[in-house]
């Protein structure tokens, strides 16, 4: 029995040191993360999103081409297929002391990844202004929060137009023609509607478009600033706002606007434009690489790709890749040298995508400019209108389920803008 | 002579105060199983105490701070308990979280049973009835959810149909409608689970003694009569089982939700699982998610165990 107890005994303990030892961490920050080696290795972790199907060659190219520069570094790839998935993942590396040296992220996360301290202010890793100096000044002020730079722009888009060439001949409209302004757009689509029975355009209300989001319909489209000049109050229930709004009540209701655009999100609307279904959409042409394999050869052909429609503010929304360092890298310097070195390989990449460069250079470089879709990126001038603060999320969110009312008919227009602005005022109070 | 339970027999011994200590003390081993058994379950008790109740302890703590999630935070007390009383958005979450679960548990109770009854009998094509039936159950959800979302979409599959068979007009809205989209969520979530309790019926039935059935025959029951008279009386407490299972799992539906409608629209399919994930990982309110997920396993815990009551009553 003695010996049967310190048998039992020693297995309680052991059993008790291996979970422990499987709960624990690998290690703390201080000693894991991305060390370098005794060696002098430079371990650096390099995060994208949704770059792995279809750019992998490109990915591969670039980190091959940085250590043949930089013997000593040695950089690990991870890529994350869900953009939304990238706060959660860092938040798990950063807990377990795991942290990546350079994240690719969007300015939708950036101000709360810096609001946390979770990112470094370039700043503090060595001086900004002759990087500042590299990028075209709507792309770098897109990561300038409260005059601190906290990431380096990668690559960018902006907003388009998108259209079925076949829908508009079918509609009696000149396909070589399409709207120029937004006025057009909803004259389009209601011809569209009438002559083809489909819907004119879809413009969902999620986060993730290049335009077809709540802060674009209202700052964009309708002109109407959305947060006063100190980030602290709403002003975009105004009138005109409300007026404008109306037109995607009636186009909803009357059905020239796709009734996906109340609760769909951007590749919902992608899906619908893919199978012939909808006539327009706005979207950076990057979209047309989703199309290709995601319609059939007869849609796709018929795709157009204009301008996007003019606004008020003479500006285009603009969509934006950044790459930022989390404060867990154990290599800031040469993670920040990375991710200059990465935001410079662009030119490559859209020769895959129809993306924009952020580097001044290559926005001018001619082999650049002779790539598919170029014209219509560089020609547009860019303006980032998401409310640049911690709580965007959560500002947006309560946008568009105020909108969502409205296109539903349980509110009108100015109600539900007014009632959005009550509650950005509430949550910017916080 | 004592008989323990196990029905193994104790000897005699001399003295019989020595004896009633020692049968004593063996009963003791026997009940808590001696040190072997500690031993072997160290392992699973360490795992549950490291994964399950360590959490649940963390969480609470968690819970009275104001973390971001990538640090402690400060200590707020009870605020996140009182902001949870007076939020409509989880008060709103709540109301869903029980709507869902209360269509889906009746459901899932009711409706495998006379499938298992049916399948059970010696149809033709049995096999793959019960195949097909449970197949949702091996799919995994995204790749099933997402598979919905093409088929109920405004411009899918399902109208469609229902357009070509002249039994709509216009399209319905089966996920952008907030009167229709939580019984679509419900929907999906009884076509996956489907199968679970379908099997758990079966496997009840098989326990059923052929003799009863062979009985009712004989005495002129018919089917319909069999089922209510004989197989639904036997299977009480399977469907007890059932109705504490699918409450406890459809209170935690996420993956449904966050695929087909991501909570929308209007907020109309957002559940307490879905909300707790958008304040802890969108918008990085840690204590304040934490506080939610403290509320509603006391809230499921006191749901699941006053069901579990009337379970042990009924059976």
């Amino acid at each position: 029995m003695r010996i049967g107890k310190r048998v039992a005994v020693t297995m309680v303990a052991a059993g008790l040191a291996a979970t422990l030892a499987a709960c624990s961490s690998t290690g703390t920050p201080e000693s894991s993360g991305t060390p370098s080696s005794s060696s002098g290795e430079i371990k650096l972790e390099f995060w994208t999103i949704n770059l792995k199907e279809g750019y992998t060659p490109y990915i591969d190219g670039l980190i091959k081409a940085y250590e043949a520069k930089n013997p000593k570094v040695k950089v690990t790839w991870v890529d994350i297929s869900d953009y939304q998935q990238t706060q959660s993942r860092l938040l798990a590396a950063l807990t377990s002391g795991e942290s990546p040296d350079v994240v690719n992220v969007t300015p939708f996360i950036l101000p709360l990844l810096a609001d946390k301290k979770t990112v470094l202010p370039l700043s503090k890793i060595g001086p900004t202004d002759s990087i500042a100096a590299d990028y075209t000044e709507g792309f770098w002020n897109a990561g300038v929060l409260d005059g601190e730079a906290y990431a380096v722009p990668y690559y960018g888009s902006s907003s388009a137009l998108l259209y079925n060439k076949s829908l508009f001949e079918k509609a009696g409209l000149d396909p070589a023609k399409p709207p120029t302004t937004w006025d057009e757009v909803f004259a389009a689509a209601k011809t569209i509607h009438a002559k083809t029975g489909k819907a004119g355009f879809v413009q969902t209300l999620d986060d993730f478009n290049d335009a077809g989001n709540t802060a674009d319909i209202l700052a964009s489209q309708a002109g109407v600033p959305l947060l006063a000049g100190d980030n602290k109050k709403a002003t975009f229930n105004t009138p005109q706002a409300a007026a404008y709004f109306d037109n995607y009540v009636t186009g909803v209701k009357d059905g020239w606007i796709s009734k996906t655009s109340i609760n769909g999100v951007t590749l919902d609307g992608g899906k619908e434009f893919a199978q012939g279904e909808v006539a327009m959409m706005f979207n950076g042409p990057w979209l047309l690489r989703w199309l290709e394999t995601n319609s059939s050869p007869e849609v796709f052909k018929q795709i157009g790709l204009a301008s996007h429609p003019k606004s008020p503010t003479g500006k285009v929304n603009a969509f934006l890749q950044q790459l930022a360092i989390p404060a867990g890298s154990k290599n800031p310097e040469q993670a920040l040298d990375f991710a200059r070195y990465v935001s410079g390989t662009v030119i490559e990449l859209a020769k895959s995508a129809a993306v924009l460069p952020t580097k001044k250079q290559d926005v001018a470089n001619p082999e650049y400019l002779s790539l598919f879709g170029a014209d219509v990126l560089t020609s547009q001038p860019i303006e980032f209108f998401w409310p640049k603060v911690p709580t965007e999320a959560k500002l947006l969110e309560s946008l568009r389920l105020q909108m969502q009312a409205a296109l539903l008919g349980k509110k009108s227009s100015t109600q539900a803008l007014d009632d959005a602005a009550k509650e950005w005022d509430a949550i910017l109070a916080e | 002579m004592t008989r323990p339970r196990n029905g193994t027999p104790s000897l005699p011994n001399e003295s019989p105060g020595t004896t009633r200590s020692a049968d004593a003390a063996a009963t003791r081993r026997r009940r808590n199983g001696g040190p072997w058994a500690t031993a072997f379950l160290a392992p699973i008790a360490i795992l549950v105490g490291g994964f399950v109740l360590y959490p649940l302890v963390d969480t609470f703590q968690i819970s009275l701070t104001d973390s971001s999630g990538f640090s402690r935070g400060d200590a707020v007390g009870m605020s996140n308990y009182s902001e949870l009383v007076s939020s409509p958005s989880f008060r709103g979450a709540l109301v869903n979280s029980i709507w869902i679960s209360a269509v889906v548990t009746l459901v899932l109770a009711a409706a495998p049973l006379p499938l298992a009854y049916v399948i059970h009998q010696r149809i033709p094509f049995r096999r793959f009835f019960r195949a097909a039936l449970y197949l949702p159950v091996v799919v995994p959800i995204i790749v099933s959810s997402v598979a919905w979302k093409f088929v109920l979409d405004e411009r899918g599959l399902a109208n469609y149909v229902l357009q070509a068979l002249g039994l709509i007009t216009e399209p319905v809205g089966w996920l952008s409608d907030p009167a229709i989209a939580i019984w679509t969520v419900c929907f999906v979530i009884v076509w996956r689970s489907l199968g679970i309790y379908l099997l758990i019926y079966l496997s009840s039935l098989l326990t059923v003694p052929d003799e009863l059935f062979e009985a009712a025959r004989v005495d002129g029951a018919g089917s319909v009569r069999t089922f209510a008279s004989v197989v639904v009386p036997l299977m009480r407490p399977a469907i007890m089982l059932s109705l504490v299972v699918s409450f406890a799992s459809s209170m935690k539906a996420f993956d449904e939700i966050y695929v087909l409608t991501g909570g929308g629209p209007l907020n109309s399919t957002k559940n307490v699982g879905y909300l707790i994930w958008e304040s802890a990982f969108k918008n990085l309110e840690f204590g304040l998610a934490s506080a939610m997920a403290v509320a509603f396993f006391v809230i499921v815990a006191v749901l699941v165990g006053g069901l579990g009551m009337i379970a042990r009553r009924t059976t």
